[in-house]
């Protein structure tokens, strides 16, 4: 074999060793950034899926408040009407001579709701002037209702009565009261039954200090 | 003019009722025990069972799903002789003399009322012994005359590890004689204020009255007897440790009522006219029997 041909093989082998010292580091480096590739796509799937959810969860939510808020909104709105239809009425009742303190229960003995009339303290008047001769306690002037606040009867007023006592009064010189009615009755049979009186010794006791008990 | 018959006895009902609301002699162990009445007539020395309420963890069964295994009885049943029938009578030879309800509730009655109980109360008290209350051992305190707070926490120590049910402050007691209470009057371990409240502190300078102390009533009662010669005595108790049962005395007088000069505790007062005696004769009968039941339910103490 010439030199020219050995010397040409070791250029060769020479150009091959270093050819795949450059692969190695090559692969090397691929080797790498696949790695780092594969975890930033884990971390991005684990992201999809944490996205994922909270967007449901979004979406959930934003499905659902219209019907919360439309909730909150008919609830306030019955409030208001509520309020605007009792305040109707008031202002009518003053103007129709109604006691403060009998407002709220002509209201409700009324019947009237809102939705069903409306808030015009106009359109109560007619209810109003009936009320007069139905329930008259409840308006200003009314003398049998003042005090006591109970209707008269049939709606009429009516002279204040001066009952008269239905019993005498205490020291009256009429002797000492009857208090028949007040007196403990016990049997011989209930002073020897132990239960009973075990029950009822404290009654016994107080009767007799009293002098209400009688023994029969 | 004498009274009549009817006009005598109903005076007696008068005054035993009233009289059975205001004794005041202090019978603690009376108050202090399981009683069981029992409204009917039995003979003297006839045994009567007293269920005193148990609670028995091993009672439970757990059955898997499967039916029932009920136990033939389920509550601690003890047999009690009715070996007592404490009586006290006497003889009115004129009851004019004494016609009006106060006077024979305080002349008479009260006082023969309160006899009948403080012989109940002796005898209960002479069952707290060494001998009926071996479980535990007898706790000596270090002071003489008193006891320490550590007399008392040791006590509790044996009834609530025993599964006594030491948070039952209505049943729950310490039961000791004078000597002893007096000394934890004069105690600032049971009396001051930094130690046991304003409240209690008050109530014993005041009414010299112990407050509830370690979840039990702090009671005194002359007739406990000393464990040891020259050493005051006490037992720290639930009221199951000891059971009594009474009944309804046998009476065949015309003229009888039955009074509680202490709920549970029924005496029979009966009377009618003796020609023996020439004069009205007043009986007064408790028929009644008393037994250690619950021995682990009693710690006995004493002091130095």
């Amino acid at each position: 074999m010439s030199e020219a041909l050995i010397a040409s093989l070791n250029q060769r082998i020479s150009a091959l060793e270093a050819e795949k010292a450059n692969l190695q580091t090559a692969l090397k480096q691929a080797r790498g950034e696949r790695k780092t590739a594969i975890e930033r796509a884990n971390g991005l799937d684990a992201q999809v899926a944490t996205l994922t959810t909270e967007r449901d969860t979004a979406l959930k939510a934003a499905s659902a408040a219209p019907d919360d808020l439309k909730k909150q909104v008919s609830n306030l709105q019955g409030q208001l009407s509520q309020r605007d239809h009792r305040d109707a009425f008031r202002s009518a009742a003053r103007k129709a001579g109604v006691k403060e303190s009998s407002v709220d229960d002509l209201y409700n003995l009324s019947g009237l709701k809102p939705g069903e009339s409306p808030a015009d303290p106009e359109h109560f008047a007619d209810f109003l002037t009936a009320q007069k001769e139905a329930r008259s306690w409840a308006f200003d002037g009314d003398s049998q209702s003042q005090g006591n606040g109970q209707p008269a009867g049939n709606g009429q007023s009516a002279a204040k009565i001066q009952l008269q006592p239905t019993t005498a009064p205490a020291g009256s010189g009429r002797g000492v009261p009857d208090r028949s009615s007040s007196m403990l009755k016990v049997s011989a049979a209930n002073l020897a039954d132990g239960l009973w009186m075990q029950a009822n010794q404290t009654a016994v006791a107080t009767a007799s200090r009293e002098g209400r008990l009688v023994v029969e | 003019m004498p009274n009549s018959t009817g006009g005598i006895f109903q005076t007696l009902v008068a005054a035993a009722t009233d009289a059975s609301a205001i004794l005041r002699f202090q019978n603690a162990f009376a108050e202090s025990i399981y009683w069981d009445y029992q409204p009917i007539n039995a003979g003297h020395y006839q045994s009567l069972n007293v269920i005193v309420p148990t609670v028995d963890e091993a009672n439970v069964i757990d059955a898997g799903g499967g039916p029932y295994q009920p136990a033939d009885t389920v509550h601690s049943n003890f047999s009690i002789t009715l070996d007592k029938d404490f009586t006290n009578s006497f003889i009115i030879r004129n009851w004019d003399e004494i016609r009006s309800a106060p006077h024979l509730r305080d002349a008479y009655i009260q006082p023969k009322l309160e006899e009948v109980l403080r012989k109940v109360n002796r005898s209960i008290a002479t069952l707290v012994t060494t001998t009926n209350f071996p479980t535990y051992t007898l706790i000596s305190g270090a002071t003489d005359d008193v006891f320490d707070r550590a007399n008392l926490a040791t006590a509790w120590k044996n009834l609530a590890g025993a599964g006594a049910p030491v948070g039952d402050v209505e049943n729950m007691f310490f039961v000791t004689n004078p000597t002893a209470y007096s000394g934890m009057l004069a105690s600032t371990n049971w009396i001051q204020e930094s130690i046991v409240g304003i409240n209690a502190a008050q109530v014993a300078q005041q009414n010299a009255r112990l407050s509830i102390q370690l979840g039990a009533q702090v009671k005194w009662d002359q007739h406990i007897a000393g464990f040891t010669a020259n050493k005051q005595p006490g037992i720290l108790m639930h009221r199951y440790a000891i059971a009594g049962v009474t009944v309804n005395p046998i009476s065949n007088a015309e003229f009888k009522t039955i009074v509680f000069p202490k709920p549970n505790i029924p005496v029979m007062i009966e009377m009618g006219y003796s020609l023996k005696d020439r004069g009205w004769v007043v009986g007064m009968s408790c028929q009644w029997g008393v037994k250690v039941a619950r021995p682990e339910l009693g710690s006995l103490v004493e002091t130095a």
